[in-house]
């Protein structure tokens, strides 16, 4: 079904105007998730005004592990099939995903210090989601260091797939051990949230994610002109 | 350095804003467009034709 997306040509010509529409798009529903988490939604019973935070933070955090799981199926098609599509797309990926995680770690910092009175502690939570960013940095390094392309791109995948092993890990931490950080909100098994406050989250998550995919589909196309046509 | 309530999350929300527009910006920066390369195509190609009229003068 979407085997012909692998061809250079249709995937820049499908980039080049989606990347627009995505970037609207997000703006509006971020910008309405906003309004309606900061105004409208009712304040929190335990924390008070400051929960609000959640409606940053959440979705930068969810960006920061789901681009990396996607950045994986990208490395794994493209050791597959070795296209130049899905090479541009786990490249374009990794910038977008580490500054998610910077995100993540600042705004949870940033809340933080009013309901835990720290900006940091060595939680498996926080310490976990900091192992990621270095990842991250990690691999754009790697992606750089062969002069074969190809090469490079194998190298980098085979970096992507072993640093999956901390997703899960950043994950259940919460589970595995005794964290500073809350437990589940929002499981396979059934949301905690208020109603009236999961609509201003939901949108926000679905903002970012529109963002970011804009971001990654624009410097995709870029790097694939730089690839195939430079 | 202490911030109250409003103080954290606009501060949550500007680092957001701030963090997605960088990131926008140099994704921009990431290489050239089809269009930009062809410009580019054009202007080397006509730089080669003035330097070959110079050498034939």
């Amino acid at each position: 079904m979407f085997g012909h997306l692998a061809s250079p040509p249709k995937f820049h010509a499908l980039a080049s105007w989606l990347w627009v529409w995505l970037l609207a798009t997000g703006t509006l529903s971020l910008g309405f998730g906003l309004y309606t988490g900061l105004f409208l939604a009712p304040v929190d019973a335990q924390q008070g005004e400051v929960y609000r935070a959640i409606y940053v933070h959440v979705p930068a955090a969810w960006m920061s592990m789901f681009l990396y799981l996607v950045a994986c199926g990208y490395a794994m098609l493209n050791w597959v099939y070795r296209s130049d599509v899905s090479a541009v797309l786990m490249r374009a990926l990794l910038p977008t995903g580490a500054w998610m995680t910077v995100l993540a770690l600042v705004t949870g910092a940033l809340w933080g210090k009013p309901t835990w009175g720290t900006y940091w502690v060595w939680d498996a939570r926080m310490t976990s989601e900091l192992l990621l960013l270095f990842i991250y940095l990690g691999l754009m390094a790697l992606g750089q260091l062969a002069t074969d392309p190809a090469k490079a791109d194998r190298i980098l995948s085979i970096g992507l797939l072993i640093g999956a092993v901390n997703i899960p890990l950043i994950y259940l931490s919460v589970v595995f051990w005794n964290t500073l950080h809350q437990g589940y909100s929002v499981s396979m098994s059934g949301n905690r949230i208020h109603p009236e406050i999961a609509t201003g989250l939901w949108l926000c998550v679905l903002g970012f994610w529109l963002l970011c995919a804009s971001t990654v589909l624009n410097r995709a196309r870029r790097l694939l002109v730089q690839k195939r046509w430079a | 350095m202490n911030f109250d309530a409003w103080q954290t999350i606009w501060l949550c929300v500007a680092c957001s804003v701030l963090v997605l527009g960088l990131d926008s910006v140099l994704a921009h920066r990431a290489g050239p467009t089809k269009t930009e390369l062809a410009r580019k195509g054009q202007r080397s190609n006509r730089m080669a034709r003035r330097v070959e009229g110079k050498v034939d003068e």
